[in-house]
């Protein structure tokens, strides 16, 4: 890829857990298990996938919120992975962090003016009336009028507080965000509002996303390219309108055939149901992970681990029947 | 006709005033059908299947109107006569199944339980029953599952068990608040299959509260839009999907991303935020949001009127022919 920000190799992220009531089997949760991907700039990629699947994990990954199993995380250039505590300090300037829960991610007991100018303080960025002036500016520019500064989170709405950790993300112009379910939480009508904010956002300060969500008609209006995670892999990773016209893994293909149409005329329409829960993962299937609840499955799935392959123009899929529905 | 709510109103008397949170809603429901209720967060869904159930928490309060089930008037009855329709003849499904699993017991001990309680089944039957439950509605392994604790399951097999309870005794109206608002789509698409069967083979009414337009236009037979506490328009599905006419129900129709040939770069928004039950604007609760606004919409809250084969519209504004005053259709 051309112009890439941040390129991810083989990343895995292994909890142990403990297992019985003193703690006699130690066991892993394979939470993200070698997965590869590369965000360009400007970009906006989603990661998709039931809940448990790895996306957060991934993002938090990313910024190094937690520290990897296995696997490089190679931002502009660097590997991060393995960057010491005053390197990641620095580089947080160029990343931040979204999160779904609009209540529990502000600090209830900073102004709302603290909280968009606290990154600025943490990095010495400018004198206390320079960083005043960018709070202010910052709060009108997601929709906010710029008085609320002296004013308290709890007194907000959750799609306005969703507007002050926008802002809050944005006082450092960072060159990366990861936005974690950013509007899950927040009525259908402020969502609507939120993602047209966060897409001009990121238009008019260069900004690449990492877009995590389940809601897959919002994931087609915002991004680039999307990945579609199962049990912590990539099970296809295309363009965004590649993928919803033209999904070639069984996963994808049984999501998206799942949306529902707000078409009455529609109801009768095709959904491909899945057979099962998502195992555990603690016990990873072997083969394909895919395989207990696979529609296509054949016997071969039970043994081989499918490459994730590219089948043209970057659309990629893990799975050995791809080719048919290419 | 199974359920009728007529000019129901439940307030909540809190230091900051009161909160209209039903406000005079009015609708009845037919055997083996499926009503949708749709409104944003706040806007009274929750409180109007509460006062069904007679669980209004306090400061609530069902201060008038009339809930009639099955012959009876459900806010006559005594509390004991209540709780015996209760997860009998009417059951609840929430949307988060820890509100209705209790932690400390298996699976199987909390449905047999339903068994005990309004059946006068012994053990082993109660727990047979159950067993053949939970294969019903999907569970795999269930006699495995049964003997398991609620933390044990996933989110999609919890809700499973929640909807296995409420359909225990074979009720004749279940109430879903939000089942399937937590869960990935493909989970979805299985339990809203599930609870339509339930309506096809054993006649049972439902009443499904979401704010996803998507999963009502898929399995309701008819629709209610709610706006701060009422009912802003009601019609049968296909009608209200082919011919919204309250401005906010078009509002939430167009809010909904489309995707034809060329992918669309932008969503539509409903303009402003919902507003407070405790301070509502004048007229109607919509007007500050609306955009096909009259000044007669500030001053006079308009009726819910029917404009026609029992479609009903609380607003003056004939959206179709574009902001002229339908004064003669509304009562
Ligand atoms: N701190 C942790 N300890 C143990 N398991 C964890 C921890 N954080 C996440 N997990 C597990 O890792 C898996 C992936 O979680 P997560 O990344 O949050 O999924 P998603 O965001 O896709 O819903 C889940 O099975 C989850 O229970
Ligand atoms: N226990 C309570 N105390 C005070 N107000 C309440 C309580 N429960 C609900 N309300 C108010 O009633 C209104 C309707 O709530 P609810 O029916 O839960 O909305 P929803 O449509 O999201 O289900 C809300 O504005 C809320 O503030
Ligand atoms: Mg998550
Ligand atoms: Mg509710």
């Amino acid at each position: 890829m051309q112009n890439t920000l941040l390129s991810v190799r083989d990343l895995k992220k292994h909890f142990p857990v403990d297992e019985g009531a003193f703690g006699q089997r130690r066991r892993v949760v394979h939470a993200v298990d070698g997965i590869n991907f590369e965000i360009g700039k400007n970009e906006v990629l989603s990661l998709v996938g039931e809940s448990g699947c790895g996306k957060s994990t991934t993002g938090r990954l990313i910024l190094r919120l937690i520290e990897p199993t296995g696997g490089e995380i190679v931002f502009m250039g660097e590997d991060i992975s393995k960057a010491g505590r005053k390197r990641m300090k620095e580089l947080r300037r160029e990343m931040q962090i979204i999160f779904q829960d609009p209540y529990a991610s502000l600090n209830p007991r900073l102004t709302v003016g603290e909280i968009v100018e606290e990154p600025l303080i943490i990095h010495k960025v400018g004198t206390k009336q320079d960083r005043q002036q960018e709070a202010a500016h910052l709060l009108q520019r997601v929709g906010l009028n710029p008085d609320v500064m002296s004013r308290y989170p709890h007194e907000f709405s959750g799609g306005q507080r969703q507007r002050i950790g926008i802002a809050r993300a944005l006082a450092l112009r960072p060159k990366l965000i990861v936005a974690d379910e950013p509007v899950s939480a927040l009525d259908v009508s402020i969502q609507a509002q939120v993602i047209n904010l966060l897409k001009d956002l990121q238009e008019e300060y260069h900004i690449s996303y990492l877009f995590i969500a389940h809601d897959l008609n919002i994931v087609r209006i915002i991004s680039d390219r999307v990945a579609v995670m199962y049990l912590g892999r990539i099970m296809e990773l295309a363009e965004v309108e590649d993928l919803y016209k033209r999904p070639l893994h069984p996963y994808t293909q049984a999501l998206l055939s799942a949306i529902p149409v707000p078409d009455p005329s529609q109801k009768e329409r095709k959904v491909i149901l899945l057979e099962g829960d998502v195992p555990s993962p603690i016990n990873i299937p072997a083969g394909c992970r895919f395989h207990t609840r696979c529609p296509k499955m054949l016997p071969k799935c039970k043994e081989v681990i499918p490459p994730l392959d590219d089948f043209g123009e970057g659309h990629m899929a893990a799975c050995i029947r791809a080719i048919e529905w290419a | 006709m199974l359920l009728n709510v007529n000019k129901l109103k439940t307030y909540f008397y809190t230091s900051e005033g009161t909160i209209h949170a039903v406000d005079d809603v009015s609708f009845s429901i037919n055997k083996g059908t499926i009503l949708g209720l749709v409104g944003e967060s706040g806007c009274g869904k929750s409180v109007t299947a509460l006062s069904m159930m007679r669980l209004v928490p306090p400061p609530g309060k069902i201060v008038s109107g009339g809930i009639f089930f099955d012959g009876h008037d459900l806010l006559k009855l005594d509390d004991e006569q209540i709780r015996r329709l209760r997860g009998d003849r009417i059951a609840m499904i929430f949307q988060d199944p820890m509100t209705s699993l209790n932690p400390v017991f298996s699976i199987g001990n909390q449905i047999a339980e339903i068994f005990r309680v309004h059946r006068g089944n012994k053990r082993s039957v109660s727990f047979e029953k159950a067993e053949s439950l939970l294969q019903l509605v999907g569970i795999p392994d269930p006699s495995r599952r049964i003997k398991e604790y609620p933390h044990q399951l996933s989110g999609g097999m919890r809700q499973r068990v929640m909807i296995a309870m409420a359909i225990a005794c074979e009720p004749a109206l279940i109430i879903a608040d939000e089942p399937t608002t937590a869960l990935v789509v493909t989970i979805q698409a299985k339990i809203l299959r599930l609870l339509k069967g339930l309506t096809e083979t054993l006649s049972t009414a439902l009443i499904l509260i979401s704010h996803d337009l998507g999963v009502i236009a898929e399995t309701a037979d008819e629709v209610a839009i709610m706006y701060a506490g009422k009912i802003v328009e009601y019609a049968a599905t296909k009608e209200l999907f082919n011919n919204p006419l309250h401005p906010y129900t078009i509002g939430l129709l167009d809010s909904i991303p489309r995707f034809g040939e060329e992918r669309e770069k932008r969503l539509r928004t409903i303009k402003g935020m919902v507003p407070r039950l405790s301070d509502l604007p004048s007229g109607c609760r919509f007007n500050p949001r609306c955009k096909y606004v009259i000044d007669r919409c500030r001053g006079e809250e308009p009726e819910l009127a029917d404009v026609g084969g029992g479609h009903l519209v609380r607003c003056w504004v004939d959206v179709k022919a574009n902001a002229k005053i339908k004064g003669q259709n509304a009562k």
